[in-house]
């Protein structure tokens, strides 16, 4: 059986307990974002053409390495 | 899931109204609860994050089943991405249970079965995403992670039902409210959280979900980058 | 398809594979006494723990006692359930095993075997110097259903823990992490049986004997079945 409650004393409860819940979700969502972005900047850079290297003598065995899809 | 930007951004800002709406309700329509005031307001997320925990990991079970049976990463990904969100929100759910009961039952913590589930639950849980972080070979962390997503979720129950019987002689704090029956702008009220909360965890399981794929794309990529260099 | 192959072999075909599988975990671990050694050790290095940790004086012990049993008993056992896979990865055996022509949860099944084996050993052990260490009458009778269930249960969700564990980078370690969670409902159900046979006052009377066995068929069949994919290579 809870006790009687003062209920002006509660409200801080209350509102950390919101806050919490705000802080927790809103804090990952930043940091999916975050995460996202970097994922994105990794995949445009992976994409990108290869720098071009030393010029190659003979044939090209990279034209025929397979891609793993 | 959803591929396209588009949805994602509506689903987004469906879930940011719906949580708008859902904070409003709990500040400023729902009436006071006679018994434990203003705080008795804890009630309607604390209730919403832990049903919206316990959504994340029956969908970490399915994938995990689908996964074993198909073997397509793409499932995978998505019970990595459903696993996280659960710890998440079953670490706030614990978080703010205990902001809870400190007010009402002047403990911050009590070991009623709901409770301790959800404890016994976040070391499930977190024991999952420890296996996958541990273990090397991402097929096999898919394996092993199909597994314990299937162990876990089954063992929800068995746990619910042996640490009740455990505290059947404890009088554990109740969570009682001045009405048996919930009057019904509470019941409302409970309704559009869960709704908004579910809305939100689908928003954050989406693009987590893409995030996952991505980096799942980047390390193919880059493991062909490798590949050539090496052969080149 | 572990059925079809089942009937294929027949019964006694199927034993045989069973036997076999087991009596090489039994040959290796009587050989190297690892596992079994460090299990011991360590089970009644904890139970003297507790003994310096909690001021476990008589008028307690019913209360506490069955928890304090329990506890080291499988913080012994964990520590050796890992080790047969530890060893097989080691040894690189785990492929050979494989590739056997052995039926796959047949491989399930003599592990499970092997460890319960292990902790049966532990519990013969240590049941007796918990009694007397700590002045305890404890009758064998009631407490044998107890431990075998517990033992189903705990080697059950172990032998399936302990094979994705060996692949992990943190190895042994992963597997209390593991187990622990999971296994509650049985570390419940064990302690409050054994305070039940043992006359703890305050032990809760709920049919823990069904809950053991609930939930070792549940976790029985759910290793048997996924198994294999935890040693897939």
């Amino acid at each position: 059986m809870p006790e009687a409650v003062d209920p002006m004393a509660s409200v801080g409860y209350l509102i950390a307990a919101g806050a919490a819940t705000v802080v927790g979700i809103g804090g990952y969502a930043l940091l999916l974002w975050r995460w996202i972005r970097e994922a994105r900047v990794r995949r445009a850079r992976l994409q990108a053409p290869a720098a071009p290297g030393p010029a190659p003598v003979g044939p090209q065995p990279r034209a025929e390495a397979s891609r793993l899809s | 899931m959803l591929t396209s930007a588009g949805a994602r951004r509506a689903l987004v800002w469906i879930a940011a109204i719906a949580s708008a709406v859902s904070a409003a309700m709990i500040v400023f329509y729902v009436p006071n609860d006679r018994v434990q005031g203003v705080v008795q307001r804890i009630f309607y997320f604390h209730l919403a994050l832990a049903w919206v925990a316990y959504l994340a990991f029956f969908l970490v079970l399915v994938a995990s089943v689908v996964y074993l049976v198909s073997r397509d990463l793409r499932w995978d990904a998505f019970a990595r991405a459903s696993a996280e969100l659960g710890v998440l929100f079953t670490t706030l759910v614990l978080i703010v249970g205990s902001l809870w009961g400190k007010p009402i039952w002047n403990t911050w913590w009590t070991w009623d079965p709901r409770l301790t589930t959800t404890l016994v639950l976040w070391f499930i849980y977190v024991a999952y995403l420890m296996l996958r972080a541990y273990t090397p070979d991402v097929e096999r962390g898919a394996r092993f992670g199909a597994i314990l997503g299937i162990v876990g979720f089954v063992d929800v129950p068995i746990v619910h039902f042996s640490v009740q019987w455990w505290r059947s002689l404890h009088p554990d704090p109740v969570f009682a409210r001045s009405d048996p029956q919930l009057p019904t702008p509470m019941i409302v009220t409970l309704l559009v959280t869960i709704a908004a909360m579910t809305l939100v965890f689908c928003a954050l399981l989406t693009y987590r979900t893409m995030l996952e794929r991505m980096r799942d794309d980047n390390r193919a990529l880059e493991d062909d980058e490798v590949g050539e260099r090496v052969y080149a | 398809m572990t059925g079809a192959l089942t009937a294929d072999l027949g019964w006694r075909a199927y034993a045989r594979q069973l036997y076999a599988l087991m009596a090489k975990d039994v040959i290796v671990e009587r050989r190297t006494k690892d596992a079994i050694t460090a299990m011991l050790v360590f089970s009644l290095l904890v139970l003297v723990t507790f003994n310096f940790a909690l001021d476990l004086r008589a008028e307690i012990m019913p209360a506490v006692g069955p928890g304090v049993l329990w506890t080291a008993v499988v913080l012994g056992s964990t520590l050796g359930l890992g080790r047969t896979f530890a060893v097989e990865r080691d040894q690189g055996t785990l492929d050979g095993l494989l590739m056997a022509p052995v039926d796959r949860s047949a491989l399930y099944f003599a592990k499970l075997l092997a460890n319960m084996l292990l902790m049966a050993a532990v519990l013969l052990v240590s049941v007796p110097v918990y009694a007397a260490l700590f002045n305890v009458a404890v009758r064998p009778l009631p407490l044998l259903a107890i431990v075998v269930l517990g033992i189903v249960g705990f080697a059950a969700v172990g032998t399936l823990f302990s094979a994705m564990a060996a692949h992990t980078r943190a190895r042994e370690v992963m597997l209390p992490i593991l187990l622990f969670p999971v296994t509650v409902p049985i570390l419940i159900g064990v302690v409050q049986a054994t305070g039940l046979a043992l006359g703890n006052p305050a032990a809760r009377d709920m049919p823990w004997l069904s809950l053991l066995l609930g939930f070792d068929a549940m976790y029985v069949s759910l290793g048997a079945v996924t198994f294999e994919h935890a040693l897939e290579e």
